[in-house]
């Protein structure tokens, strides 16, 4: 069941009603929620709410064993055994098929060719979200960080809630838990912010994401060959931009839509595309994952206190975990890897430069102030501005993405060579796709809160303005946007 | 050593991040507010104390005095409702063709045969009305834009000729 779609709106219109009827019955409430999530994951693909349901029973267990233990070597193994169980069901079934392609290569590239235990396995949507939520619960259980949840309705409806159950945000247990049992509110400033926030997502969604994705990006993503260097330049900034629009649009339904049922997200995007440094933008992209990679892989690694060389080290795994998360395949493994190695680059100059400004700072001055100090001063203020800044990050995330595109190695190298063969012309950068992607890009440079403001100037409006405004929104979307809709890329991830 | 720490990390937590749970800004501004601010510290590269959330039973919450924000949730919920509503009739109206569509789309049996039924005529009798009309020319026009060449499309085509088409 897709957001943008009649069937989501007439599920979404009655779990509202019925949620909120329910409002001062938290566990009938609750019961509510969890079966409307279960149908929401069946309509999927019912096959899968087993999995579901034994990933939640396995952490609800992991929960409550380490609430009953003291002896930390024991809380070891539980936790242990708990991450490894997640871990386990999510390389199954997203890395069984990547690791034996890896396997048979290798095996070929030595002349070991054997026959393999090829399976024919169907990827679980969102596996990857509802396995990282459970692996935050039982950490953070182990670290008491959060209390056991005695009741299996709230873990259930923890790991399974239909708005971010498919591709995230990735919800934190201390976030959410608590939330669910206290009485839902609402009021007229966050029911209007979630709607405004369904129509902004809607719109990034079906406008932007899906015509930059049928009008340019999803032809020379297969034949790059055929198309000029200006086509691919703007292709990969199309993709670039139809990704963001496409995730984060999920997200802010997803925020919007627990919002309107009461519930608190944290935002998941804070306008990367207007990042100014590579670290800047990973503090801006997917903020639940990327904090999610902080907490649970990157501190435990432990690398800030073993100098320079474990901190890049780590920052490297983390990155290549980052990119292994997003698919199974040497593509992301590559795409991961760049980040990591610019994000180290980056911290490597930016600490030379540090040292450098100190040192002239410290250091006695040589001459007289003169037009040629001056012009020096101007030239280091515009290279690390943030307008070069920001043209550098942009760059090196769109050209990195065709990794994150590309259907394979090959693809992406041909993507490379044509890019940079400098031939003229244009087929596929016309102006509407033009101004899509220079559109959604400057809107990254407004405000943060402007939504919320906005939300503020029209909340005291009637239900029925409001009600008009709103279908209005919906209906020019539908309309301006392509006939059908595809699924939101994260599904896949 | 915290704080440090988190700065190094592609993602971790900065202002960037701790800002994401300001009212405003948020995700969402809820009235229930961060559940414990736990989380919040984490996301600033402190690690949590140990304030810790509750797994407790409904009972515990369900006796809140707040009269006036029951009453301002039961506000906002009714004007949910009626702005879904509203917003579902203006769909209805406007936009029968996405209706139609999304009719024929579904599975065949006797409750989608009659669905089919209705939205054929419903759409029928907006298009007698001239409402459907309207959505028709905004889908033209979004398509002559998509369509629409460089001004200067021939001397960039030309380039592109002189260049040689690749295939």
């Amino acid at each position: 069941m897709l957001f943008p779609t009649f069937e989501f709106g007439i599920f979404f219109l009655l779990i509202f009603l019925a949620s909120w009827l329910l409002r001062s019955r938290l566990d009938l409430r609750k019961m509510l929620l969890l079966a409307a999530s279960y149908f929401f994951y069946g309509a999927w693909d019912w096959r899968f709410l087993g999995l579901l349901a034994l990933s939640s029973t396995v952490n609800y267990g992991a929960g409550i064993a380490l609430a009953s233990l003291t002896d930390t070597v024991r809380r070891k193994w539980v936790v242990g055994i708990a991450v490894a169980l997640n871990l386990a069901v999510l390389g199954f079934f997203k890395y069984y098929g990547f690791f034996l392609t890896s396997l048979a290569e290798l095996m070929a590239s030595v002349g070991l060719e054997r026959d393999l235990p090829w399976l024919d396995i169907v990827l679980p949507v969102g596996i990857s979200f509802f396995t990282f939520q459970g692996i935050s619960y039982v950490v953070d259980v182990y670290r008491r960080d959060v209390d056991p949840v005695r009741s299996p309705l709230d873990l259930f409806l923890y790991i399974s809630f239909f708005p971010q159950l498919v591709a995230g945000p990735i919800v934190r247990a201390a976030d959410f838990l608590p939330q669910l049992n206290e009485r839902p509110r609402l009021d007229q400033h966050i029911l209007v912010f979630g709607f405004l926030l369904i129509l902004v997502g809607l719109f990034k969604k079906v406008i932007v994401a899906t015509y930059l994705g049928t009008e340019i990006v999803d032809d020379v993503f297969v034949f790059p060959q055929r198309y000029s260097s200006l086509d691919l330049l703007v292709g990969a900034y199309a993709f670039v931009v139809q990704i963001y629009c496409d995730f984060s649009g999920y997200s802010d339904i997803a925020i919007g839509a627990a919002a309107l049922l009461g519930y608190r997200f944290k935002r998941n995007f804070d306008r990367p595309l207007s990042a100014t440094s590579l670290q800047d933008l990973w503090q801006r992209w997917h903020i639940s994952l990327t904090s999610w990679l902080r907490d649970y892989l990157y501190r435990p690694l432990k690398g800030n206190r073993r100098g320079q060389g474990r901190i890049h080290l780590n920052l490297m795994i983390t990155m290549l975990a980052a990119g292994l998360w997003h698919g199974a395949a040497w593509t992301f493994v590559i795409w991961g890897g760049i980040q990591g190695a610019v994000l180290v680059l980056e911290r490597t100059i930016k600490g030379a430069w540090r040292r450098a400004t100190r040192a002239a700072e410290v250091a006695p001055p040589s001459q007289p102030a003169t037009w040629v100090g001056a012009a020096r001063s101007a030239v280091n203020a515009a290279l690390t501005g943030p307008a070069v800044g920001w043209f550098v990050t942009f760059n090196i995330f769109a050209l990195a993405a065709v990794f994150f595109r590309a259907s394979d190695l090959e693809l992406a190298m041909d993507y490379f060579r044509s890019l940079f063969s400098f031939t003229g012309g244009v087929e596929k950068c016309t102006p509407f796709v033009a101004f899509l992607v220079t559109f959604s890009v400057a809107t990254q440079f407004l405000p943060g809160d402007l939504l919320s403001r906005l939300a503020r100037m029209v909340e005291a409006r009637g239900p029925v303005v409001l009600g008009l405004l709103l279908g209005a929104g919906m209906l020019a979307i539908e309309t301006i946007g392509p006939g059908g809709i595809a699924p939101f890329i994260y599904f896949q991830f | 050593m915290e704080k440090e720490e988190s700065r190094h990390v592609g993602a971790p937590a900065t202002p960037a991040a701790g800002a994401a749970s300001e009212p405003g800004e948020a995700g969402v501004p809820m009235p229930n507010g961060p559940p414990n601010g736990a989380h919040r510290r984490r996301m600033r590269g402190v690690r949590p104390d140990r304030k810790r959330t509750t797994g407790g039973s409904a009972s515990a919450t369900d006796a809140e005095p707040g009269g006036a924000v029951d009453a301002a949730t039961l506000l906002a919920v009714r004007k949910g409702m009626i702005i879904m509503l509203v917003a579902a009739a203006v769909l209805l109206v406007f936009n029968s063709a996405g209706l139609r569509t999304w009719a024929r789309g579904l599975p065949g049996n006797a409750a989608s045969d009659v669905l089919v039924a209705t939205a054929d005529q419903w759409h029928g009798l907006m298009q007698r009305v001239g409402i459907a009309a309207a959505a028709a020319s905004v889908r033209e026009a979004v398509a002559d834009l998509r369509g629409q060449p460089w001004p200067d499309a021939d001397i960039m085509s030309a380039g592109r000729a002189e260049t040689g088409e690749r295939d």
